[in-house]
Order: structure tokens, then C-alpha cells, then sequence
């Protein structure tokens, strides 16, 4: 059986745990940064698939759960973007003191832009290369994409508000989202991260999956033609859009070539 | 029409129902499809707007968009054309 274990470190703002899995401490790690909101609980059976799978093929993973998610401590109407990052220098210097090697950073959607808006403030001195899974590209077309679950909701049950929640919690509201109390500190900590603002990851080696296209789109083109040709890797690939689909739990085609992938970085 | 298959890809990603390539034009969507709930809705915006660079302002969407196939193909091609 694969090892699993579950430990505490003591982050910026509370506990976090973290999800450790294969052998530890180790020599090679990748450290899993999630997804955002629901796509964090959908996208979770295949990120373990592919954190055994890594462990398979000599590194071990550390899953991150984000200040005020999952089992870490705190309220999710507490956090934002600028704990979790600071949240993830607390971890990349634990790490740090558990081993030599520098780990690699695996972000998956808003996980690959918060990876990316980490590095531009810190610097990538402790990391030794990055794994993207299909990135957010842009945090207010997320949270746009995130408040319409709101609306949505609203227009099935008939009509509701014509309110522009978004608008509204950007002006200092608070709301409720599919079970989420957002805050203004959350969303205006998000609104403003972009990719394309991330220069500093263009220097890095890059592993950037894009499943669940079979052509890489325009936007996406645009996007990685900053990065130096050597540093970078990009593959599309057929996958089920597991973070998008409740009851997908596998994506093979994904984890096979990430896995195969990984050992270039 | 064109825009059809886009639709029914999106669809079936969003719903899960493998039969959607069969819907016709006129099957009905809100309503009709159970699986077409807030959730499923939300998932046929996302994979349009990141898939093909698009983006969808909320007051764009009612649920008349939704009432068909043939209705919800219409505003595909008005933000895809």
C-alpha cells in the first residue's frame, strides 16, 4: 500500500495540514498546490491518483490545504490570497529544513496562478520547477465564473435579484456562494491576479498540462510564448474535465503523461 | 446549424449525459434535462469561456437561453461568430 500521512504545521494565520504522500522525509518532492472553491473538492480523486503516481516514480507530494479549507484550520470568510501565499513560504522553508533538494510547485487551476503570483513576489529560489494543471489564467474571470453559481442558482429558483454579486462583494459586501462566505478581502486579494502579470515564472522549468482540449487555444498560445522554448513543456491532452464534472474520478491519459513528463523538468 | 456540436460537447461535459450528441434542436434543456442544474450551468460557462476565449456577462444569460437546444445554440453563435 502507498503511504499516506496527514501532519500539522503551524502557518501564518493557523494550522494547516498537510497531506504527505509516499516516504518522508524524501529526496525528491513535489508539493500540491489545489484548486479553488468547488473545483478543489472535485478535482481531488484525481490529484491523489496522480500523487501515487508520482510516488511510483521516486518523488514524494505534499498536498497544501489552504488556510480556512479542507482540514486546515480557520474560516474560509477569514483567508485570502496574500495568507496563502504566505502560507506557502512557510511550507517551501519547512520543507526546506526536512530536505536538500528543492521541491517542485504543482498547481492545479487557481492553484497554478497562485503558484505563479507566489513566485513573483518572492522569488524562485526555493523551488526547482513547476507542474501546471490547465492554470487559471486570469482570478477575475475565475471569480466571475465563481459568483455565477450565486446567480445561477438565483435564476433557476425563477428570477431572484437582478444583483451584480460580484459588483457587490468588490464593494465591500459580504455573500454567501454554494456554501463559501465571501468577503471583500478574499475577492479583491484575487481580482487582480493574472498570469500574464507573472513574468518570473517564465524562467522557470515548466511542466503546463492543458486536459480537456485537444488543440491548445489561442489564449493559451499567447500565454506560454513568454516562456524561453527549453523551459518549457506543453501538452494538451484527452481527459475528462474532472474539476468541472461531479463523479470523474480518473483522468489516466493526464496522469500517464504527467508522470512521464515529470522526470524533464 | 452551425454551432450545434460546439453545444452539445458543452452540454455533455456539463450534464455528464453521454446521449446528449443525440438531442435534436428542438429538445428541451431547463426543465426537461435533470442534470442540467445551477452547477451544470455553471460548468457550460466556464469550459465556453476558457475553452474558446470568450467571456459572458451574467445579465447576458437568462433562462430562456436555456430553454432549448436550438436557443442555447443561438447565443453560442452570437458569442462565438
Amino acid at each position: 500500500m502507498p503511504e499516506y500521512q496527514g501532519q500539522f504545521i503551524e502557518g501564518a494565520k493557523g494550522k494547516l495540514y498537510l497531506g504527505c504522500y509516499g516516504c518522508w522525509p524524501a529526496e525528491k518532492v513535489i508539493v500540491l498546490l489545489p484548486a479553488f472553491g468547488e473545483e478543489m473538492n472535485l478535482s481531488r480523486a484525481v490529484c491523489t491518483r496522480q500523487a501515487y503516481a508520482f510516488n511510483s516514480i521516486g518523488y514524494s507530494v505534499v498536498s497544501l490545504d489552504y488556510y480556512g479549507t479542507g482540514d486546515s484550520e480557520g474560516e474560509f470568510q477569514d483567508a485570502n490570497a496574500d495568507i496563502w501565499r504566505e502560507d506557502i513560504r512557510i511550507l517551501l522553508e519547512w520543507i526546506g529544513s526536512q530536505t536538500q533538494s528543492k521541491p517542485i510547485l504543482w498547481g492545479v487551476r487557481f492553484g497554478a496562478l497562485l503558484a505563479a503570483s507566489y513566485l513573483e513576489q518572492q522569488g524562485d529560489e526555493c523551488i526547482s520547477g513547476l507542474i501546471f494543471w490547465r492554470p487559471v489564467l486570469d482570478g477575475k474571470i475565475m471569480l466571475n465564473q465563481f459568483f455565477r453559481l450565486k446567480k445561477m442558482n438565483e435564476l433557476m429558483q425563477g428570477g431572484g435579484e437582478k444583483k451584480n454579486w460580484f459588483k457587490y462583494v468588490l464593494d465591500g459586501g459580504c455573500t454567501e456562494v454554494a456554501g463559501y462566505e465571501v468577503t471583500p478581502s478574499l475577492v479583491n486579494s484575487i481580482v487582480t491576479m493574472q498570469m500574464k502579470s507573472c513574468n518570473r515564472t517564465c524562467h522557470i522549468n515548466t511542466l503546463w498540462m492543458e486536459p480537456g482540449v485537444e488543440t491548445l487555444t489561442p489564449v493559451i498560445k499567447a500565454h506560454t510564448s513568454r516562456w524561453q522554448n527549453e523551459k518549457l513543456q506543453l501538452f494538451t491532452c484527452t481527459s475528462p474535465m474532472f474539476w468541472q464534472s461531479p463523479d470523474v474520478y480518473e483522468a489516466p491519459e493526464l496522469i500517464a503523461m504527467t508522470s512521464e513528463q515529470a522526470g524533464r523538468i | 446549424m452551425e454551432f450545434e456540436g460546439t453545444v452539445k460537447e458543452l452540454l455533455q461535459v456539463a450534464t455528464g449525459r453521454e446521449d446528449a450528441s443525440d438531442w435534436s434542436a428542438d429538445t428541451e434543456l431547463l426543465g426537461n434535462i435533470a442534470e442540467l442544474d445551477s452547477m451544470a450551468i455553471v460548468t457550460f460557462f466556464t469550459v465556453l469561456e476558457e475553452n474558446y476565449g470568450v467571456f459572458v456577462e451574467d445579465d447576458e444569460v437568462s433562462a430562456e437561453t436555456f430553454e432549448s437546444v436550438a436557443t442555447l445554440v443561438e447565443f453560442v453563435a452570437t458569442k462565438l461568430s
